[in-house]
């Protein structure tokens, strides 16, 4: 019995959205990316979360070669993870900078990825499979991250 | 010096930093960005070392890094690019002319440049990150290496 204590919310419930609602509301507050990592754990997306944590290791441990993380680009990531858009597990890494990046490769597909600005603004960018001829898009720009997110939505498995 | 342009055929060397490299071992986009004050992206050219191999190329890469203090870490990556479709990505994304330019230091005589892009370009990083082929990666830290520097 105790072990269910452990189980996530399922996906709909009333406690998913419960969970959700609260983990939104922990990252506006957090003041470090351990705040994050843990509300992202609470809204059932581990694999995000501990991969964040992972990062967070790193930047510490690797600095000053590695970057300190951005705790806004990071609450922006956040709130992607957190929204109701259905999307595979990205790979997730920083930028030379610090800021979170989002990124899907497949063979046939190609790469997308997003770059989380800690204005609220992502840049993306989708390549289709690499050819004879080289890399070929292609999208690329800034946006709002719902609206990247629909402009990379065919580069996305 | 006047720079020197590098040959298409050609292959260059990326080390991409752990926080960069994705949970597959695989570099990410992140491991092509430029930040703000750099106008290239550091590679090094393997071609200089005249090995018939890329990867035996790279070992010889590791060296300088360990010479100049980097701190080149286990769970970092090496990966290979052509100068070719390294110069392509750069001119397909933003139309302007991209350059593969010999910079030689005196540490790191292989050291070269990819030119042609800035920070906000991301699409040419994203282009760039689409070259790396899994088995064109290489660990960043050889059992090697790591013998040598035990003194063992």
């Amino acid at each position: 019995m105790a072990g269910l204590l452990f189980h996530e919310p399922r996906e709909g419930t009333s406690v998913y959205f419960a969970a959700r609602k609260l983990a939104v509301r922990r990252v506006s507050e957090a003041t470090q990316p351990e705040e994050i990592v843990a509300a992202l754990s609470l809204a059932g997306r581990r694999t995000a979360a501990d991969r964040i944590g992972v990062l967070c290791k790193m930047s510490r441990e690797g600095a000053p070669d590695e970057p300190p993380i951005v705790l806004d680009s990071l609450g922006e990531m956040a709130r992607f993870f957190l929204s109701r858009h259905q999307f595979a597990d990205p790979q997730i890494s920083l930028d030379p900078n610090g800021l979170l990046l989002a990124e899907w490769a497949s063979e046939d597909r190609g790469i997308a990825a997003m770059r989380f600005l800690p204005s609220g603004i992502t840049q993306f960018a989708g390549v289709s499979p690499v050819g004879a001829a080289g890399p070929r898009l292609r999208v690329h720009g800034e946006m709002p991250r719902d609206r990247a997110l629909d402009a990379l939505r065919t580069f996305i498995p | 010096m006047p720079s020197v342009s590098l040959p298409d055929e050609d292959h260059l060397s990326r080390y991409c930093k752990p926080t960069a490299v994705g949970s597959d071992g695989l570099p990410t986009t992140g491991a092509f960005l430029l930040r703000p004050t750099e106008d290239h992206l550091s590679v090094n050219w393997l071609e200089y070392f005249a090995l018939n191999d890329l990867g035996a190329a790279v070992e010889r890469v590791r060296v300088p890094f360990h010479r100049k203090g980097y701190q080149v870490r286990p769970n970092g990556r090496f990966a290979i690019l052509g100068v070719g479709p390294a110069r392509a990505a750069v001119e397909g994304i933003i139309g302007r002319h991209g350059r593969v330019v010999r910079l030689p230091l005196e540490d790191d005589q292989s050291h070269a440049g990819i030119f042609g892009y800035t920070a906000d370009d991301f699409g040419v990083a994203v282009a760039l990150r689409a070259l790396v082929r899994r088995e064109h990666v290489h660990p960043a830290v050889s059992e090697r290496i790591g013998r040598g520097l035990n003194g063992s």
